[in-house]
C-alpha cells in the first residue's frame, strides 16, 4: 500500500505529535497564565489537555470514516475537487502564516539570551535552512531524526531537576482553588494556544503501518505525556518564584536555571536553550510538512512546495519582526487558526456523519 | 532550477560570512567580581568595582592583584558605563560574586537599583548580596586580607563560613529577589564591617523591611538564635551560654533542629498569635568541672534554654522595632486562612502580632568527660 | 574475435604474437605429436617451470603415441577455440598448446603460486582475537573466508572488470540470508562499471557510492577476515579485488564503524563499556573544539570562577583568533600523521618526539597557540583516532572543521544548527534502501540498541537467522 519510505511507526507518530507540540511556547507559558490563574496555572495546564483530548477523539472518527487519506485528500472526497482545493490552498496558507508567527517569538528569543546584535534575517535563514532540508526528505527519515532527538526529553527532564536546589516553596501553590473558575480557565485558553501542534496527526494517520490499526491509545498517550510534562514544568516555576515575580518575567523556566551554578559549569540557562533549540526547530518541521502534503501531489512537486514554503514562512517571519505592535496581528492570527482546527475537523466530521458521506472500506 | 539552487545557496554564503555579529571574545573582558554601591551626597550614588588583574609568572601560573575602581552616577546603569570607560576592555558583570550595598544606600531601598541586574541576561543571579557598615568602597578598598587571593573571593569564604556557623543566611540576588517580591515575608541579610584593625568580619545581619534596609542590627549571638528560629540550622550552631559569668561558661553545639510554627487568628479582634517551638538537639562540648561536680543535664538543660529564651525575647523586640516578617509568619497565616490574608494589610498589623518563643533542649552527649 | 583463421600453425603463432605486441616474455616452444606439429605457449614470468613441466611437458613428451586429445582430455585441459579466451588464460599464467590443422587451443593451468604469507592487517589491530589478515590473491582470500563459513549457502559471484587490466572481482554472500534486492543492487552497479583499470575496492567503493557528497562512507573496508564474516552473517555482501588486500562490505550503517571484534570476544560488560567509550569518542571528536570556541568567543559565563581565569590567562597573550588556532593545531596534526604514515617505522618514532615536543611545547611558549587550545585538539584528535576504521575517522576530522566554522560565526546557537544538519543528514542516508542510522528505524527497535549502542550479553540476543530474514522481507516492496 504505501511505501516503505513514506511510512511510519505507531511509535513514530507518538513521538511526531510529541515534537510538534512541545516548542517555544513552554518557556515562558508559567508567566503568561500566572496573570490570570495565579497559584493554580498547574490545574489550568490540566484542563487544556482534556479539551485536546475531545478534539483529538473528533480527529481520530474523521480518520475512521475516510481511512487510509490524509486531510488534504479528505476535504476533496467530502467537498468535491474544486472546493476541496480551495480548502486545502487555505489551509498551507494558514499552517505557513502561524510557522511565521512562530518563527517571530524563536527569533526574539534568540535573540534576548543568546545573540543580540546578530540580524534577524541571519537566524531566521539559518533555522529554515534547516527545517526545509529536514521537512524535504521522506516521512521515515524525518521519523528517524525524531526520535534520536526525542532523547534530549530525558536530558531535559533530568536539567530540571537541577532547579530544586533554589529554595522552592509548596505555599504558593497552596491553597488550591484560590484564583477561581474564570480565571483558571483563561488560563486554560493560553494554554492550549502553546499546546498547538497536534493537527499533524491529520497528514500523519494515513502513514502509519503497524500490525494492530487502533490509533487512538497512541494518540492519547501523546497528550498525556505532553500535558504532563507541561505540568510539571509550570509547577515548577510555580513553587520556584513568589508569584509577583513570575509575572514579571517573560521567560521563568529560562530565569529559574539562570540562578544556579555547578561546579563545572554556570549559566545552565545557556545549555538548556541550547539543547532547547532542537525541540523548538522541530515544530517548524510539522508545519512545513502539513504545508507540503496539503498542496502537492506526489513526492516531486512536494519537495518544490517544502521549497517554497520555507521561503514564505521566512518572507512572514521577517515582515512580522519589523512590524512594532504586532500584538493586533498576532491576536488575529491566533484566533484564526483557532477556529481553522477546531472547526474545520469538526465540520467535517459533522457533514460526513449527517450526510452519511463516508469511505468504503477497501476502496481509496 | 539548479542554477536557481546555487545561486541561492551563493546568496546564503555570502550572507553568512558578511560577520560574526556577537562575537565577545574572553581576551577583550574585563571580569567584575565585586561590585560596592554607596549613596553619594548628591542624591546619586558611587559605585565601587573590584576586577584582577592577572600576571603572567610563566610556565602557566599567574598572580591576581586587585584592581578597585570608582565612579559616580544617577542608577547602577550609569556606573556601568562610566566604568567601563576607565577600565580596559569591556566590562562584563557575568562572575560578580559579590554586590555590596552601604548601610545609607540600603535603607533607601535595595530592589530599584538592582533591577539593572534581573533585566540583563547575563548576569549572574547567583551573587551574594551584603550590607555593609558604613562605606562599602572602604570594604572593597581594604587591603588587609590575604593577598594571594582576590577580595571577593575572601568575602565570599566569609559569607560561606558564618553561613556555615548558622550566623547568617547567604542571600543571593535570586532569592533576594523572590522574597521581595512577596509579602509573606522579609530578608535578612548578612553584615559586612571593617574592624578597628582593618579585619572584615561577617557576624551580623540586618532586617529588610520589604524593600529597605530597616537600620536595625543584631548581635552575633541574637543572629545565630534568629537563625535558628528561621529554621536555618547548618552544621552545627555553637552557644556560649553563660559566658558573662567566667567561672561556669557553657558551650552548647546544636546539631540537629525541628520547628514548629503555628498562628492562631482571631478575626473579630484581628489579631493574630504566633507560637514557636524550636526543638534543638546538640552535645556541651565546653562545661569546667568544678568542685560542684560533674555536669548535671537536667540543670545545664534548663540554663540553655532560658538563655535562649532571653534572646528570643531581644530578637523579637528587634523585629518587632524594624517591621520584619523575617520569621515567614505571613506566610503561615497566607496558608490556613486565605480569605483573611487577602483582606488584610499584613505589614500594618504586624507590629500587633505576639510572638511567643518555646525553646526545647536536648542534650545527647557532653564530649569525652561526663 | 573470430575471423576467418588459417588453421595453419605458423600463422597461429605469428597472429598469437601479434596479439601480445612481441612481448619477449612470451615462450614458444614446438614440438611433434604423432607426426603432427603441435606448440606449447607460456608466459614464463606468470608460470611456474615446475607447473609446466609437470603438466604439460611430461605427459607430451612421454605418451607421444596417443592424440592430444586423449592426453589432454577434458580432466586435464580446458579447452576452447576462442581466441580471446587464449589470450586471457595465458596471461592468467596458463599454458595453451596448439595443435596444426585443428583450431581447439587446449589451456593448463601452471600459475605460479606466489603470494605474501599470512599476517595480520596493521591498520586494524585488536587484542583479543585472530591474527590473520587479507593478502593479495583473491583466491587466498576467499578460502581465509569459506574457512570460517563451511556452509554451502556461501555464494561466490565472479566479474571481471577494467578493460586493460581485466582484474577479477569476487561478489560473497550468503545465499538464504542477504536480501536479494541488495545482491541485485550490487551485481548490477558493478556490471554495469565500464574502466580501463580497476586496482583497488576503493575505486568500487566510489563507483557504488550512492551519495557522493557526503561526508560518512556508505561502504566499509577491511582488511580482516573474521570481521567480513560477522558481515556477511549479517546478510551484507562483500566485494574482493585481486590484488588487493581488502574487502569492501555493503551495504552498511553507522554504528557497523564502532563495532570492533574485541567486544564480542570479551565479556558483554567490557563490550558495552567499550562500545559508550567510542560513543563519547564520536561526540567529543565532531563537536569539542567547536564548543571551546563558542564558550571562548561568545559565552565565556558558562565558565565557572576558577576555570575561567585558567583560560583568560592561557589565551591572554595570543594574538590569534580561537577559530585560527583551532585550524592550525589541526592542520599541523594532519601534516603529522601523514608524516609518520610515510616514515619508515624507525624513524617514526621521531616524529613523535617532534610533535609532541617540539611542536606542541614550543608554539605555546612562543605565544602562538594556547595551552588550552593544545588540550582541546589534543584530545579531540585522539577521539577521532578510537574509532576501529580509520576511514571514518578521518571523516569526523573533516566533520570537525564544518562545526568550528559554524560555532565561530554563531556560538551555541551555530553549533546546535550544524548538529542539527549532521543528524538530519545522518537520518536521510540510505544506501540500497538500508537506513544509515539503523537502529534507531523504530521498525527494528528490538534489535537495534542491544548491538548497536551496547553489547548485551548473548543470552538477550536472539540468534534467529530466520527472523532477520522475514524481517528484511518486509523491504521486499522496495524491488
Amino acid at each position: 500500500m504505501t511505501a516503505y519510505k513514506d511510512s511510519i511507526s505507531k511509535f513514530g507518530l507518538f513521538i511526531w505529535m510529541i515534537k510538534c507540540q512541545i516548542g517555544i511556547a513552554l518557556l515562558s507559558l508559567p508567566s503568561v497564565i500566572q496573570r490570570s490563574a495565579d497559584g493554580d496555572s498547574w490545574i489550568s495546564v490540566l484542563i487544556a489537555g482534556c479539551i485536546i483530548q475531545l478534539l483529538l477523539l473528533v480527529y481520530w472518527k474523521l480518520y475512521t470514516r475516510f481511512p487510509h487519506l490524509i486531510l488534504s485528500e479528505m476535504t476533496v472526497k467530502l467537498f468535491g475537487r474544486i472546493a476541496g482545493k480551495a480548502v486545502n490552498v487555505l489551509s498551507a496558507i494558514l499552517y505557513v502564516t502561524i510557522a511565521g508567527y512562530a518563527s517571530t517569538l524563536y527569533i526574539r528569543l534568540i535573540k534576548t539570551w543568546l545573540l543580540p546584535l546578530t540580524p534577524a534575517p541571519v537566524i531566521l535563514t539559518l533555522i529554515l535552512a534547516t527545517v526545509v532540508y529536514l521537512a524535504m526528505q521522506s516521512v521515515r527519515a524525518i521519523e528517524r531524526f525524531l526520535v534520536i532527538t526525542s532523547m534530549l526529553f530525558i536530558v531535559i527532564i533530568l536539567f530540571s531537576l537541577m532547579a530544586f536546589t533554589h529554595e522552592v516553596d509548596l505555599s504558593r501553590i497552596m491553597p488550591v482553588g484560590t484564583a477561581g473558575a474564570a480565571n483558571i480557565w483563561t488560563g486554560s485558553e493560553k494554554t492550549f494556544l502553546s499546546m498547538l501542534g497536534f493537527e499533524v496527526i491529520l497528514y500523519l494517520f494515513a502513514r502509519v503501518t503497524s500490525r494492530k490499526s487502533n490509533l487512538l491509545p497512541t494518540i492519547s498517550a501523546a497528550n498525556l505525556f505532553v500535558t504532563l510534562f507541561y505540568t510539571y514544568f509550570v509547577l515548577l516555576c510555580l513553587i520556584g518564584f513568589s508569584p509577583k515575580a513570575l509575572e514579571l518575567v517573560r521567560e521563568p523556566v529560562l530565569f529559574l536555571f539562570k540562578g544556579i551554578s555547578l561546579q563545572l559549569l554556570d549559566r545552565l540557562d545557556l545549555i538548556f536553550l541550547s539543547i532547547w533549540i532542537f525541540a523548538m526547530t522541530t515544530v517548524f518541521v510539522g508545519y512545513l510538512y502539513m504545508a507540503g502534503s496539503s498542496l502537492s501531489g506526489g513526492p516531486k512537486s512536494y519537495k518544490r512546495t517544502v521549497g517554497i514554503g520555507g521561503a514564505v514562512i521566512f518572507g512572514i517571519g521577517y515582515g512580522l519582526n519589523s512590524v512594532e505592535r504586532i500584538e493586533l496581528i498576532t491576536v488575529w492570527i491566533e484566533k484564526v487558526y483557532l477556529g481553522y482546527i477546531i472547526g474545520l475537523p469538526s465540520f467535517m466530521l459533522l457533514v460526513s456523519l449527517l450526510f452519511k458521506k463516508r469511505l468504503a472500506e477497501g476502496t481509496t | 532550477m539548479r542554477r536557481f539552487g546555487q545561486m541561492l545557496a551563493a546568496g546564503l554564503l555570502l550572507i553568512l560570512m558578511t560577520g560574526c555579529w556577537d562575537i565577545d571574545r574572553l581576551v577583550n573582558k574585563t571580569i567584575v567580581n565585586g561590585v560596592g554601591v554607596d549613596a553619594a551626597e548628591d542624591g546619586g550614588m558611587r559605585g565601587t568595582i573590584s576586577t584582577i588583574k592577572l600576571l603572567n609568572k610563566g610556565g602557566g601560573q599567574f598572580e591576581a592583584q586587585d584592581v578597585v575602581v570608582e565612579a559616580t552616577g544617577g542608577s547602577i546603569s550609569e556606573l556601568a558605563s562610566r566604568l567601563n570607560n576607565v577600565m580596559p576592555g569591556k566590562i562584563e558583570g557575568s562572575k560578580t560574586h559579590i554586590i555590596i550595598f552601604g548601610e545609607q544606600m540600603a535603607k533607601k531601598g535595595v530592589m530599584a537599583p538592582l533591577e539593572y541586574f534581573y533585566r540583563n541576561p547575563k548576569t549572574n543571579l547567583n551573587s551574594s548580596f551584603l550590607i555593609s557598615e558604613g562605606q562599602a568602597s572602604a570594604i572593597l578598598n581594604s587591603t588587609k586580607m590575604d593577598t594571594g587571593s582576590p577580595i571577593a573571593f575572601n568575602i565570599l569564604q566569609l559569607i560561606e563560613g558564618s553561613k556555615q556557623a548558622t550566623i547568617s543566611p547567604h542571600q543571593t540576588l535570586f532569592s533576594l529577589w523572590q522574597t521581595s517580591q512577596e509579602e509573606v515575608s522579609d530578608s535578612v541579610i548578612p553584615i559586612i564591617n571593617l574592624q578597628a584593625d582593618g579585619e572584615l568580619a561577617v557576624e551580623n545581619v540586618g532586617l529588610m523591611n520589604g524593600d529597605r534596609y530597616s537600620g536595625v542590627k543584631l548581635s552575633a549571638e541574637q543572629s545565630m538564635v534568629l537563625m535558628l528560629m528561621m529554621n536555618r540550622l547548618e552544621k552545627a550552631a555553637v552557644l556560649n551560654v553563660g559566658t558573662e559569668s567566667i567561672s561556669r561558661p557553657l558551650t552548647f553545639v546544636a546539631r540537629k533542629q525541628n520547628n514548629d510554627m503555628s498562628v492562631s487568628i482571631d478575626k473579630a479582634s484581628r489579631k493574630v498569635e504566633c507560637k514557636l517551638n524550636v526543638r534543638l538537639s546538640g552535645e556541651i562540648t565546653s562545661f569546667p568541672i568544678t568542685k560542684e561536680g560533674k555536669a548535671d543535664p537536667e540543670a545545664l538543660k534548663i540554663e540553655v534554654e532560658s538563655w535562649l529564651e532571653k534572646q528570643a525575647e531581644d530578637v523579637v523586640a528587634k523585629l518587632r522595632q524594624a517591621n520584619s516578617d523575617a520569621l515567614g509568619i505571613g506566610r503561615k497565616v497566607k496558608q490556613s486562612d486565605f480569605a483573611f490574608w487577602k483582606e488584610t494589610d499584613w505589614k500594618s498589623i504586624y507590629r500587633d502580632v505576639k510572638i511567643s518563643v518555646k525553646f526545647d533542649v536536648r542534650t545527647t552527649s557532653t564530649g569525652a568527660l561526663y | 574475435m573470430k575471423h576467418e583463421q588459417s588453421l595453419e600453425l605458423g600463422k597461429r603463432l605469428e597472429d598469437l604474437q601479434a596479439r601480445f605486441s612481441g612481448t619477449e616474455d612470451l615462450c614458444v616452444r614446438v614440438f611433434r605429436l604423432r607426426a603432427k606439429e603441435c606448440a606449447l605457449v607460456y608466459l614464463e614470468t606468470m608460470t611456474s617451470p615446475e607447473l609446466v613441466q609437470a603438466f604439460a611437458v611430461k605427459p607430451a613428451s612421454e605418451a607421444s603415441s596417443s592424440s592430444l586429445d586423449d592426453l589432454f582430455g577434458p580432466l586435464h585441459a580446458d579447452r576452447t577455440a576462442d581466441l580471446a579466451r587464449v589470450d586471457k588464460a595465458l596471461l592468467e599464467g596458463s599454458c595453451a598448446i596448439l595443435e596444426d590443422g585443428s583450431d581447439t587451443v587446449y589451456l593448463i593451468q601452471a600459475v605460479v603460486a606466489q603470494a605474501r604469507s599470512i599476517e595480520e592487517a596493521k591498520g586494524e589491530q585488536v587484542t583479543r582475537g585472530p591474527h590473520d589478515g587479507f593478502i593479495e590473491p583473491i583466491s587466498a582470500n576467499i578460502r581465509l573466508i569459506r574457512n570460517r563459513i563451511r556452509s554451502p549457502k556461501l555464494k561466490v559471484r565472479y566479474l571481471t572488470l577494467g578493460k586493460l587490466t581485466q582484474t577479477k572481482v569476487a561478489m560473497l554472500y550468503l545465499d538464504e540470508v542477504a536480501a536479494p534486492y541488495i545482491v541485485d543492487a550490487c551485481e548490477r552497479r558493478l556490471s554495469g562499471i565500464e574502466l580501463n583499470s580497476l586496482y583497488s575496492t576503493g575505486e568500487i567503493e566510489e563507483i557504488v557510492d550512492e551519495n557522493p557528497l557526503s561526508p560518512f562512507p556508505q561502504t566499509l573496508q577491511t582488511e580482516r577476515p573474521d570481521r567480513t564474516v560477522s558481515y556477511l552473517m549479517e546478510g551484507k555482501v562483500a566485494i574482493l579485488v585481486d590484488g588487493y588486500p581488502s574487502a569492501l562490505i555493503l551495504p552498511i550503517t553507522f554504528f557497523s564503524f564502532y563495532q570492533s571484534p574485541d567486544d564480542y570476544n570479551n565479556r558483554w560488560v567490557i563490550g558495552t563499556f567499550n562500545r559508550v567509550v567510542r560513543m563519547i569518542s564520536f561526540v567529543l571528536a565532531i563537536s569539542l573544539p567547536a564548543i571551546y570556541i563558542a564558550i571562548v568567543s561568545f559565552h565565556s559565563e558558562v565558565l565557572p570562577m576558577g576555570i575561567l581565569y585558567s583560560v583568560k590567562v592561557a589565551i591572554t597573550y595570543v594574538p590569534f583568533p580561537p577559530i585560527m588556532e583551532a585550524i592550525t593545531m589541526q592542520v599541523i596534526l594532519e601534516l603529522l600523521k601523514e608524516a609518520a604514515i610515510r616514515l619508515h617505522s624507525s624513524v617514526a618514532q621521531t616524529i613523535g618526539i617532534v610533535g609532541g615536543l617540539v611542536i606542541g611545547t614550543a608554539i605555546v611558549e612562543a605565544h602562538l597557540v594556547s595551552h588550552t587550545m593544545i588540550v582541546i585538539i589534543g584530545l579531540t584528535a585522539i577521539s577521532s583516532f578510537v574509532t576501529p576504521l580509520s576511514e571514518f575517522g578521518t571523516s569526523l576530522r573533516i566533520l570537525g572543521f564544518s562545526t568550528i566554522i559554524a560555532a565561530a560565526m554563531f556560538g551555541f546557537f551555530g553549533l546546535s544548527i550544524m548538529l542539527m544538519f549532521i543528524f538530519i543528514h545522518l537520518c536521510k542516508l540510505e544506501i540500497m534502501g538500508v537506513p544509515y542510522f539503523s537502529p534507531f528505524d523504530p521498525f527494528r527497535a528490538s534489535s537495534g540498541p542491544r548491538d548497536a549502542f551496547f553489547r548485551l550479553p548473548r543470552f538477550g540476543f536472539a540468534e534467529k537467522w530466520n527472523m532477520g530474514h522475514r524481517r528484511r522481507g518486509a523491504q521486499d516492496d522496495r524491488l
